[in-house]
C-alpha cells in the first residue's frame, strides 16, 4: 500500500484487490501509515488498483471510515472500479465515501 | 454476458425509452389526460433511473429522479403538463441522451440547468390538516428510506413486503454468491426498496474482532413467503413480512407534492404499444445478400427440375423448397421496412422547438404513417422534409396574434401525409400559413439576377412558384437560425431528384402553401418471384 500527503490529505493507494486473504496485513498497513502522518486532516482511499472487494475487504474499508469518524478525520474513496462503485451503491456505502451526491429529495 | 455487453445493453434500452418518452412528453401537450401515456412517460424515466442507479451511474440517477418525481406530479394531477413544463422535460431528456449515449463520461456532461429548472417546479408542502398521523415505524424497518413512488408502485401492483436480514460473508459469499449478484435477483422478482448494512458492528481499525457485516434488505414482491424461502433459500428466521397497511398509512402521511401551478387539461387516449427488436443494419444486408443468393439457387432447382425425367418426388421437394424461399424474401423485404411513421415521428420535437423559438404555436398533423417503406428512402427523406418543415414553421405559420386578425385559428397547422400508389410514394407537406409572396419572390429573383425584369413580366403564378427552388433564394426578410438563407428549397430539389423524384409546390395566398413529393418505390434488389420455368 503506498501513501502519502498531499495538501494535508493522507492518500492511501491500495495495491490490489481488497479480500479476505490480505485484509489483516492491510489493516496493520492503515493503522501503521495513520499513526505515521498525525497531522493528516483527511484520508483518501485510492481504490484504483482494486478490482474486487469481498465482504471483509468491505469490512475493512468501513473500518477505515469509522476510524476517520473516531478521529473526526474526513474521509473518501477515490475512483472504484465500476462494480466496487455499484456495490458501494447498493449498499448506501457511496454517500459514505463520498462518491455519489445525495440526490434531490422529492 | 460481460461487463461491456451488459452496458451496451443499457445503452440501448435507454435510449429506446427516451425515444419514446419524447414522443410520449410532446403528445401530452396536447392530451395531458391520457393516463396510460403518463404511466409509459413515468416507466420510461423510472426504468432509466433504475438501471443507471444500478450501474453506478449516479449522474444519470439524479437527473432521472427529479424527472420522476415531476412527471409523478402530472401523473397524480397535482400539475399540468403545460408547454413549458413539456419543454423543461424534453431538455431533461435531451441531457439524459447525451449521458446514456457515453453513461461513463456522464458525469462529466453538464447537467445542472435542467436539474435547477425541473427542481424549480417542485417545493414541498406540509400534509393538509386532515391527512392521518403517521403509525409509528416499526423497528424492523428503521433502517430504511422509503421512496414513495416505489412503494406506491407495489401496493397498487397488490406486492408483499418483507424485510431480510442476510450475512454477507455466512449467507450469501458461502454459497456462492456475491452481495451484488444476491441484491440483483431480489429486485429481479419484484421491487428493491432499501438496503440497510449494520455498521454499528464495525469498530475502527484497532478492532480486528471479525465482523460478517449484516445487510437489511427491504423489498416488495408478489411472491409468497414459502416461495420466497424456497427460491433464494433463506432460513425463515431471517425473513419478515411486514404489512402493506403500515405502507399505506405512511403514503398518506407524506408531505405532498405541490406544483407552482395547477389545474390539468382534459383527457383523450391513444397509445400504440410496440413489440419490435433491433437488428443492426449491417446484418439486414448481409442477409440480404444470402437470400438473393438464395433466390438465384432456388431458380436454377427450378429450372432442373422441370426437365423431363425429372422424378417426380424431387419435383414436389424442389417446389417446396422454392415456396419456402419465396416466402423467406418476402419477409426479408417487410424486415427492411419502417412504417413512414418512424421518419414522421422525428418531426413533433422539431415543431415543438421551433414553435417556442418562433413564439408561434403549430400542431403537426400527420396520416399514413403505418405504411411501410425502405429505411434507406426513409433515410433519404429525412433531411428534405426537415428543411421543408422549417420553412413551413418559419415562413408560412403567421405568428398567433396575426393569424387571430386574419381570422384563422391561433394554431397553426402542418400536415404530413404520405401515400402509396402504383409504385408511386407522395408525401406531402402542407401548411395553412400566409402562403408565399409571389411579388417577393418576384422581386428577390429580380434582386438575384436569376431573371430580367422583363422575363419575369411574362412569368405564371406557377413559374414564379418555381423559382423558390432557385439556389440562394430566399424571400426571408431577415437571415435567422431557422430558415432564411436561401439554400433550403435546391437543396431539397437536388435531395428530391437524388432518390429519383419530383418535388411540386402550390400555394395560394392567405390560405398556405402545399409541397408534394413524389418517388417511385423500387422493392429492395431481391428477385420477388422465382423465375418461371421454360
Amino acid at each position: 500500500m503506498q501513501a502519502h500527503l498531499d495538501h494535508g490529505t493522507l492518500r492511501l493507494a491500495f495495491a490490489g484487490d481488497i479480500l479476505s486473504t490480505n485484509v489483516a496485513q492491510q489493516r496493520v498497513a492503515l493503522l501503521s501509515h495513520l499513526a505515521a502522518h498525525p497531522t493528516a486532516a483527511g484520508i483518501v482511499a485510492d481504490l484504483t488498483h482494486a478490482r474486487a472487494i469481498d465482504s471483509q475487504g468491505l469490512n475493512l474499508l468501513i473500518a477505515l471510515y469509522r476510524e476517520c469518524e473516531r478521529r473526526q478525520l474526513s474521509f473518501r474513496a477515490e475512483n472504484p472500479a465500476p462494480e466496487i462503485l455499484r456495490l458501494f451503491i447498493a449498499l448506501k456505502l457511496a454517500e459514505r465515501f463520498g462518491l455519489q451526491p445525495a440526490l434531490a429529495s422529492p | 454476458m460481460n461487463e461491456d455487453e451488459m452496458l451496451g445493453l443499457f445503452v440501448q434500452e435507454s435510449r429506446d425509452h427516451l425515444a419514446t418518452l419524447e414522443a410520449d412528453l410532446l403528445a401530452l401537450e396536447s392530451d395531458a389526460g391520457d393516463a396510460d401515456r403518463l404511466n409509459r412517460v413515468f416507466r420510461a424515466v423510472h426504468t432509466v433511473k433504475g438501471t443507471a442507479g444500478f450501474f453506478g451511474f449516479a449522474a444519470i440517477t439524479s437527473l432521472a429522479h427529479v424527472m420522476e418525481s415531476v412527471l409523478a406530479l402530472v401523473r397524480d394531477g397535482r400539475m399540468a403538463a403545460t408547454p413549458a413544463l413539456v419543454t423543461d422535460l424534453l431538455a431533461a431528456t435531451d441531457r439524459l441522451r447525451t449521458m446514456v449515449a457515453d453513461p461513463r463520461q456522464a458525469a462529466t456532461i453538464p447537467s445542472a440547468a435542467e436539474l435547477a429548472a425541473l427542481q424549480a417546479l417542485l417545493h414541498l408542502e406540509p400534509a393538509v390538516a386532515a391527512a392521518p398521523a403517521a403509525r409509528s415505524v416499526p423497528t424492523s424497518l428503521h433502517a430504511f428510506r422509503f421512496d414513495p413512488e416505489l412503494i406506491r408502485a407495489a401496493l397498487r401492483e397488490g406486492h408483499h413486503f418483507y424485510v431480510v436480514q442476510l450475512r454477507l460473508q455466512a449467507d450469501i459469499e458461502a454459497a456462492g454468491q456475491t452481495p451484488l449478484h444476491y441484491l440483483r435477483e431480489i429486485a429481479s422478482v419484484g421491487t428493491l426498496i432499501d438496503t440497510a448494512l449494520d455498521l454499528g458492528s464495525v469498530g475502527g481499525l484497532e478492532d480486528d474482532t471479525p465482523t460478517d457485516l449484516v445487510c437489511s434488505i427491504l423489498f416488495a414482491t408478489p411472491m409468497e413467503p414459502d416461495l420466497l424461502l424456497g427460491a433464494f433459500g433463506i432460513p425463515a428466521s431471517q425473513l419478515a413480512q411486514t404489512s402493506s397497511e403500515f405502507f399505506h398509512d405512511w403514503l398518506r402521511s407524506q408531505p405532498t407534492l405541490v406544483p407552482r401551478t395547477s389545474p390539468p387539461a382534459a383527457t383523450a387516449p391513444h397509445p400504440r404499444p410496440d413489440e419490435t427488436v433491433r437488428l443492426p443494419t449491417r446484418l439486414l444486408d448481409e442477409l440480404t445478400q444470402l437470400v438473393g443468393e438464395l433466390a438465384q439457387g432456388r431458380d436454377h432447382l427450378l429450372l432442373l427440375a422441370a426437365e423431363p425425367g425429372t422424378p417426380a418426388e424431387l419435383n414436389a421437394a424442389v417446389q417446396s423448397l422454392a415456396t419456402v424461399a419465396t416466402g423467406l424474401q418476402h419477409a426479408l423485404t417487410r424486415a427492411r421496412c419502417q412504417p413512414v411513421g418512424d421518419l414522421f415521428g422525428r418531426f413533433p420535437r422539431l415543431l415543438h422547438d421551433l414553435g417556442r423559438k418562433l413564439g408561434k404555436d403549430i400542431r403537426l398533423e400527420t396520416s399514413g404513417d403505418d405504411l411501410p417503406l425502405d429505411r434507406a428512402l426513409l433515410a433519404g427523406l429525412t433531411d428534405p422534409l426537415t428543411h421543408l418543415i422549417r420553412n413551413s414553421a418559419d415562413h408560412g405559420i403567421e405568428s398567433p396574434a396575426e393569424r387571430r386578425r386574419l381570422g384563422k385559428p391561433a394554431v397553426g397547422v402542418v400536415c404530413l401525409r404520405a401515400t402509396l400508389e402504383d409504385g408511386t410514394l407522395e408525401v406531402e407537406v402542407r401548411d395553412d400559413g400566409r402562403g408565399l409572396d409571389l411579388a417577393r419572390i418576384t422581386a428577390k429573383a429580380i434582386e438575384r439576377e436569376l431573371v430580367s425584369p422583363h422575363q419575369a413580366a411574362g412569368l405564371s403564378p406557377a413559374e414564379v412558384r418555381q423559382l423558390i427552388f432557385a439556389p440562394g433564394l430566399s424571400t426571408a426578410p431577415e437571415v435567422s437560425d431557422v430558415s432564411g438563407r436561401g439554400v433550403g428549397m435546391d437543396v431539397v430539389k437536388t435531395d428530391i431528384g437524388q432518390l429519383g423524384g419530383q418535388i411540386n409546390l402550390d400555394s395560394a395566398p392567405g390560405e398556405g402553401t402545399v409541397v408534394t413529393i413524389r418517388l417511385p418505390v423500387r422493392q429492395p434488389r431481391l428477385q420477388l418471384e422465382p423465375a418461371r420455368a421454360a
